[in-house]
């Protein structure tokens, strides 16, 4: 297990786009490694084989478990409308892991986030216990909460606040479909592994 | 006689697994992956171009 890893489980859907760079920005900005299923793109390796061993060899977990309702679009499935399962999912696999995966496992540590207090008692009871954090549903105050987070469970005074984070977000933002095309990279189709460098280059700069 | 000494093999230079340091001094990570030096340089370029090019369009 990575002492600077941190898994990131959360929808990869194009609306929730701008949260998920802005979690994979804030773990980078605060000196941790992002990791999530879309970091590979090996066809041999099965999707619950992969999830697994990111889970195993990530100490950290963001979990946003916001999007657990019913999705899809009538005109186009007919089964429609389905629950969306995979956010509870890994959560469960990533708790069972700390739970059961032997002694270094238990070293894990998650944070469970959501868009309205208590709602998760209704959905996933089981997790009772455990203290999910409420963020707006927008990027800024995903930041703050996942920066708070890291500066306190990793032990790192030196992180800054979420606002300075969010603000450094937004900059770079701003310039990254530019800074894509400059790599001769199409900033629509753009891979977590190009978003990764990009963001850490520009952290540096 | 003797024979002639064993040519050392030099010491694999091992890579560091951080690409640099924020002026917070927060050690940023070298993203997991095929990131060698060159794709790292590659991104360092194409944010600093991008940055010389809004920075000079602000001073026109």
């Amino acid at each position: 297990m990575n002492a600077t890893d941190v898994f990131i489980n959360c929808p990869f859907s194009a609306d929730y786009k701008e949260r998920f760079w802005a979690i994979a920005y804030t773990v980078i900005r605060s000196g941790f490694e992002p990791r999530c299923a879309l970091e590979a793109d090996n066809s041999g390796e099965n999707r619950y084989g992969k999830i697994c061993r990111i889970i195993k060899e990530c100490r950290y977990g963001v979990h946003d478990i916001s999007y657990t309702g019913l999705y899809g679009e009538a005109a186009q499935d007919a089964d429609f409308p389905l629950p969306r399962f995979n956010m509870p999912f890994e959560l469960g696999l990533f708790l069972g892991a700390q739970s059961y995966g032997g002694p270094k496992q238990t070293a894990k540590t998650t944070l469970i986030l959501d868009t309205k207090p208590y709602r998760f008692q209704k959905f996933l009871s089981d997790i009772a216990g455990h203290d999910p954090r409420v963020y707006g549903g927008d990027a800024t105050s995903l930041i703050e909460q996942v920066a708070a987070w890291l500066r306190v469970e990793g032990r790192r005074a030196e992180i800054p606040g979420g606002e300075v984070i969010a603000a450094d977000f937004a900059a770079f933002m701003a310039i990254f479909p530019d800074v894509c095309r400059a790599a001769k990279l199409n900033p629509d189709n753009i891979t977590f592994f190009d978003f990764k460098r990009f963001a850490a280059a520009a952290d540096l700069s | 006689m003797k024979s002639a000494p064993a040519k050392l093999k030099a010491a694999p230079s091992r890579r560091s697994p951080y690409i640099g340091v924020t002026k917070e001094g927060i050690k940023i990570l070298r993203p997991k992956g095929r990131v060698d030096n060159i794709t790292l340089a590659e991104a360092r370029k194409a944010v600093a171009a991008v940055r010389a090019q809004n920075l000079a369009a602000a001073r026109d």
